[in-house]
């Protein structure tokens, strides 16, 4: 009888359990932006945002008991949120309707002319994004749009350290070229 | 040198809140995650309360428009009674100690994250940042000072003044240049081209061959059109459709200064 009585180890994985509703409320309202932008850098179209910024939540609320206390929860965080992006971005393009980045138009009674200024002012930076390989991209948001330390970003990419550095720099490097790219178009266009 | 331009600087500064929700949406994503999750009601209203009372709070005057639909919601549902429970969890979330109803809940519940502050932190990793400093080339400008404001703060870049007195840090280029371009557009808006014409000149002055040169180009077209100085309008708009008839501009642009042309 005795023998048969389950005994608990250290080794045993604790039982899966959700949050709190406080628990939960905190957790989103610490990160809810966070988890919202890095959505929207991620290639999300600003129209599905809400939609996606759910669907992260929902994964946190159910694998809440994953996460290792003492680790960084944005980093946790904005792993779930780059899967759910690519699975945004492979299901708009199975529906053939993928929206780059800059196409989103801003509601309201803009003329079209807000409408193109807007994109040009607010999305250079999302439009850099959209045409960057993926490891670059996510380097780069955390380290530069995010400010995160080398130790997260190594949680959160699961890479070493040399190897963050090495997309960083790259990435920015990419990022000035890129500006100079547009820069010399605009003078070519004024000079003929 | 891997360290980005002062321009390629201030773009990043500026896009760290750029992509950020508002705090109406914040609410709504909240309280359709709730019934996702099928959280119960009178929680639910509780944090919507937090969040758009937060909201009101500190949102700038463009954002009370689409923040008016989820403030009534919020207060329906307070006067519909909640409004008890919904003080008691406030107090819950911020720390203090839980009242009887969730006393099993907050059992369960993590000290570190309960009494997590309202707004955006930085993680608890130890010594953030020396291990940016060591590893990372950084960009040239001081931004950790500025990441907490920020956050609190969040999406105040998009309302930059036009009359705005440019920060004197290097970085300062770009958002005065994007503030004069959009300056520009909302006294075209509000119907005084004069202003208009005025910021597109301090546009040009400062930034001849800018990032929104073109815009500049376009929107002087619109505000010379709508001072009623035809001939001009024209003209520029003449030089600029040659110059850049592809963009997406064009197409506002020669809709302007119509009346009167030949055909």
């Amino acid at each position: 009888m005795f023998l048969l009585r389950k005994r608990p180890t250290a080794e045993e994985p604790p039982a899966p359990r959700t949050p709190a509703p406080a628990e939960f409320d905190a957790m989103y309202r610490t990160h809810v932006r966070f988890v919202w932008r890095s959505l929207r850098r991620l290639g999300v179209r600003e129209a599905a945002l809400d939609d996606a910024t759910q669907e992260v939540f929902v994964v946190v609320h159910r694998r809440f008991h994953e996460f290792r206390a003492g680790s960084s929860e944005r980093a946790w965080l904005f792993a779930i949120a780059q899967r759910v992006a690519s699975d945004q971005r492979r299901w708009a393009r199975r529906k053939g309707n993928l929206v780059a980045l800059h196409e989103d138009v801003p509601g309201g009674a803009d003329t079209p002319l807000d409408t193109a200024l807007t994109r040009e002012s607010s999305d250079l930076v999302l439009e850099f994004l959209a045409q960057l390989d993926e490891p670059r991209r996510v380097a780069l948001i955390l380290s530069d749009l995010e400010e995160m330390t080398g130790r997260e970003i190594q949680e959160a990419l699961q890479i070493n350290m040399s190897t963050v550095y090495y997309r960083v720099t790259s990435a920015r490097k990419a990022f000035v070229a890129f500006l100079e790219r547009r820069k010399r178009t605009a003078d070519r266009e004024e000079k003929s | 040198m891997t360290d980005l331009t002062p321009e390629a600087a201030a773009l990043f500064e500026q896009a760290r809140t750029k992509h950020d929700p508002s705090d109406a949406e914040c609410a709504q994503t909240l309280s359709a995650l709730h019934a996702r999750l099928g959280i119960p009601e009178a929680l639910a209203s509780a944090a919507v309360v937090e969040m758009a009372s937060s909201a009101a709070a500190s949102a700038p005057a463009a954002g009370a428009l689409f923040l008016s639909k989820v403030t009534k919601l919020v207060l329906a549902t307070v006067v519909l009674g909640s409004a008890a429970t919904a003080t008691v969890w406030h107090g819950a979330t911020r720390g203090s100690a839980p009242p009887a109803a969730p006393a099993v809940q907050a059992a369960t519940t993590p000290p570190a994250i309960v009494s997590a502050p309202l707004i955006e932190t930085p993680p608890a990793v130890p010594a953030p940042r020396e291990i940016v400093d060591a590893s990372l080339p950084r960009a040239r400008t001081r931004l950790g000072e500025r990441s907490r404001a920020r956050a609190a703060s969040a999406r105040h870049d998009a309302e930059v003044a036009p009359a705005s007195p440019a920060p004197t840090t290097q970085t300062a280029a770009t958002p005065s240049e994007i503030a004069l371009i959009r300056g520009a557009l909302t006294s075209l808006r509000q119907r005084d081209p004069s202003a208009a014409l005025r910021l597109l000149e301090s546009h040009a002055t400062y930034y001849p061959t800018g990032l929104f040169a073109k815009e500049r180009e376009g929107t002087r077209v619109l505000a010379l059109c709508a001072a009623g100085r035809s001939d001009e309008g024209r003209k520029a708009k003449a030089a600029f459709l040659a110059r850049s008839g592809s963009s997406p501009i064009a197409a506002r642009v020669e809709l302007a200064c119509r009346e009167g042309e030949a055909r």
